[in-house]
């Protein structure tokens, strides 16, 4: 009885003439963290960018194919591109700050999307920030700059920032490869409290973290997807030999 | 870091090799030393097993080491959980070895000779195969060999259960047999045990294979 | 421990050549020191008799007059360097955002950065020659104005590459970051990553004002030179800074106007030295 929040079907990618994802068809589940995983170059980061429709930002790529959010076709010419990205937010690899305070970082995306007082802006940040595990660490500091904070601090503000305009979905495209390892347990750990609100796709090179986190894995390889299972299916006892020889680090 | 993997699992396997072979001969010798009434033999089994209980110590802490340094998933996890649990059956095995060795032991020699069971050979000799076959499924990962080796179970328990009632016979031609019938009869249970033994390694065969790839087909 | 098997190159002539290396920079760096510091002593020494209250506060007068000062030649760089930054700037700058973010590989682009650089290399005084053909001759006489619009045109390509530079400097990741919040191209654009890059903009824009409010051979053939308070900027020639030292050090047969334009020159590179430690001291605090 999967709920399915993101279903790909047909999807083709491609970089000018060239072609990047093969055919990828795909189930998200809601409320699940679902983790895709693959050799570098294989596509998945590309993959993961066509759920907020990001890379139109590139003029020569193109996307065919459907993607469907909650039944709606997101690649459609009609869909409010505005209000898709409030409801699919995204974490990139390197943490983005913006150049202002802590309190206006978070409190950005509100004022985009929202019709909010002071005092309901105030509160709305501190939600964000405690949802990201992050207040305790800045409820002193809300006036300094973002920028003045840890790596893995900056980290989890996107992450505030992200989930501030109560999106649906979360797209992590390897949120902990530049932050140092106890900084990246804090953000597992958020990962896993914030699943139960936001459907969670994080992609990611370590597959450790892959097999800590996620409740179903997808394997990527050269622009195809090779398995995609409940995590703990495929890391016991692959189908298919790719899977098996990828995980088990034979290549790649 | 896959490599280390790699060689920290042949160096595993090489263990668990020593392992079997030592095991192999120490049943190997709790019958001959039943079948030739030889005391000497008997004894030197019971001298070897600490050799064998420190090899499995050994290996299960290799194992363990492996776990948690290397973290292997898929096949590589499931071999080393097979390793594992089939070192234990291995030490168990050797375990029983030692208890027929020591019902040899008891035994006055003389009441050997006159006694000698004939079904203890075959009995004896279908363990022996059982066990070899189980070790070489193991090393050949050859499931359709393992499941021969479970399937062939069912004949020993008939041996053992002809067994049993041969050693009431026995006791009820004379009591002064009851002593040797009874040694007997834990002799066969022992021989019993350790085709039990063999099997269970047989099913972590059969579960590492079924785990296995399904596309690629057995030889 | 294996070591090599091939001859070692010798360890002291590596050393000779470090130390000469170091002699030679050791060497250099005196020499662009002591010149510029050279530069300062001339200067210094030539224009410090006249500094008073009265010489920053006076405007000029004719030759032989006595009590002549700069305070109008001062006023009048103030507004023809305003003039050019209120013309140059808004160009500029939205052409240098336009090139960084949409201008990456199309070939309008290419077109735009390549004038730009064919105009920084451009002749100061051919564009001095140049507004003067088009605004000097019709209107009919110099203005303050037409001198603004001549550093304007020296201003606006250094501003426009500048502006690039920094935008460019900016990582994609801020971008998309800002994007996948749902912002518009033009707010992220304009909200975010301009104020991400506003350091770096503002020392381009101080640093082109820095170096046009030099620029002598341009106002020679647009503000000229005029005695008198700035008063019709738009209209008439304009009295400023680079002219009347060229003027008074050089043209003039008295000697108090010798020193009069030294005291000029001397105030108007105090003035270049102050705003380039203003930007270094800016730019200082907004890093990371």
């Amino acid at each position: 009885m999967k709920n399915v929040k993101i279903a790909v079907k047909n999807l083709n990618f491609f970089y000018g003439k060239h072609q990047a994802l093969f055919d990828n068809n795909l189930t998200i589940e809601s409320n699940k963290i679902t983790a895709v995983i693959g050799p570098s170059g294989c596509g998945k980061s590309t993959h993961l960018r066509i759920y907020n429709r990001i890379f139109e930002l590139y003029p020569e790529q193109r996307a065919e194919g459907e993607v469907l959010l909650d039944g709606r076709n997101i690649l459609a010419k009609d869909m409010e591109l505005l209000e898709l990205r409030r409801q699919v937010g995204m974490i990139f690899q390197k943490p983005t700050p913006f150049p202002m305070s802590v309190f206006d970082n978070v409190a950005y995306p509100l004022k985009l999307h929202y019709k909010v007082s002071k005092k309901e802006t105030e509160n709305l940040v501190e939600e964000a920030l405690r949802g990201a595990s992050l207040w305790d660490e800045v409820k002193d500091k809300l006036k300094s700059s973002g920028l003045a904070l840890s790596g893995g601090q900056q980290q989890r503000l996107c992450i505030a920032r992200a989930i501030a305009a109560r999106p649906e979905v979360l797209l992590m495209d390897e949120p902990t490869s530049a932050i140092d390892p106890v900084a990246t347990l804090k953000i597992e750990e958020l990962l896993l409290e914030l699943k139960h609100r936001f459907t969670i796709v994080i992609v990611t090179h370590n597959m450790q973290q892959a097999a800590r986190i996620s409740d179903n894995t997808c394997f990527f390889y050269q622009g195809r997807i090779v398995e995609v299972d409940e995590t703990k299916k495929i890391f016991t006892n692959p189908s298919n030999p790719k899977t098996e020889e990828y995980i088990t680090g034979r290549f790649g | 870091m896959n490599a280390h993997l790699k060689t920290e699992i042949e160096l595993l396997k090489n263990m668990l090799s020593h392992l079997s072979a030592e095991v192999e001969s120490a049943v190997q010798n709790a019958v001959k030393s039943l079948a030739d009434a030889n005391r000497e033999l008997a004894s030197g089994i019971i001298v070897n097993d600490m050799d064998i209980d420190t090899a499995e110590v050994r290996i299960e802490e290799e194992c363990l080491k492996v776990m948690a340094l290397y973290q292997p998933v898929a096949g590589d996890l499931r071999y080393v959980i097979t390793l594992i649990k089939v070192n234990a059956e291995l030490e168990r095995i050797g375990d029983l070895a030692v208890n027929i060795a020591e019902r040899v032991l008891d035994l006055p020699e003389q009441s050997l000779k006159d006694h000698a069971v004939p079904d203890f050979a075959v009995m004896a000799a279908e363990v022996r195969q059982m066990l070899k076959n189980a070790l070489d499924s193991l090393i050949s990962r050859d499931a359709l060999l393992a499941l021969q080796v479970i399937n062939n179970d069912d004949k020993v328990d008939a041996i053992h259960r002809k067994n049993y009632h041969i050693a009431i016979q026995m006791a009820k031609k004379s009591p002064e047999n009851v002593e040797i019938g009874l040694t007997l009869l834990a002799i066969s249970r022992n021989l019993e045990r350790i085709a039990d033994c063999t099997t269970n390694i047989c099913e972590d065969v059969i579960y590492l294979e079924q785990g296995k790839i399904v596309r690629h087909s057995q030889k | 421990m294996t070591s090599c098997n091939f001859p070692k190159r010798g360890l002291k002539m590596r050393k000779a050549v470090e130390y000469s290396v170091q002699i030679f920079s050791y060497f250099a760096l005196t020499a662009a020191i002591g010149g510029m510091l050279w530069i300062l002593y001339t200067v210094v020494m030539h224009g410090m008799s006249v500094l008073n209250w009265e010489f920053l506060t006076n405007p000029s007068k004719p030759y032989g007059v006595p009590d002549g000062g700069i305070a109008n030649a001062l006023l009048g760089t103030v507004y023809i360097t305003f003039g050019a930054v209120v013309i140059a700037l808004p160009p500029a700058l939205a052409g240098g955002i336009y090139l960084a973010e949409y201008g990456r590989q199309n070939r309008g682009a290419n077109i735009i950065r390549f004038t730009a650089n064919v105009i920084m290399g451009i002749p100061s005084v051919l564009v001095g020659l140049f507004v003067y053909a088009v605004m000097v001759v019709p209107s009919g006489s110099f203005s303050g104005l037409a001198g603004s619009v001549a550093l304007a045109i020296i201003m606006l390509p250094v501003i426009l590459r500048t502006t690039e530079d920094m935008m460019r400097m900016v990582p994609d990741a801020l971008r998309e970051s800002a994007l996948a919040l749902g912002m518009s191209r033009m707010r992220s654009t304009l909200r975010i990553v301009c104020r991400s890059a506003r350091s770096g903009l503002l020392t381009g824009i101080l640093l082109a004002i820095a170096r046009v409010s030099g620029e002598t051979a341009p106002l020679l053939f647009t503000a000229m030179w005029s005695d008198s308070w700035p008063k019709q900027y738009f209209t008439n020639p304009t009295a400023n800074m680079p002219v009347l030292i060229t003027e008074y050090a050089t043209n003039s047969p008295f000697e108090e106007m010798h020193a009069a334009g030294w005291g000029a020159a001397l105030i108007i590179t105090l003035l270049v030295l102050c705003l380039n430690l203003t930007t270094r001291i800016l730019f200082k605090e907004k890093k990371h």
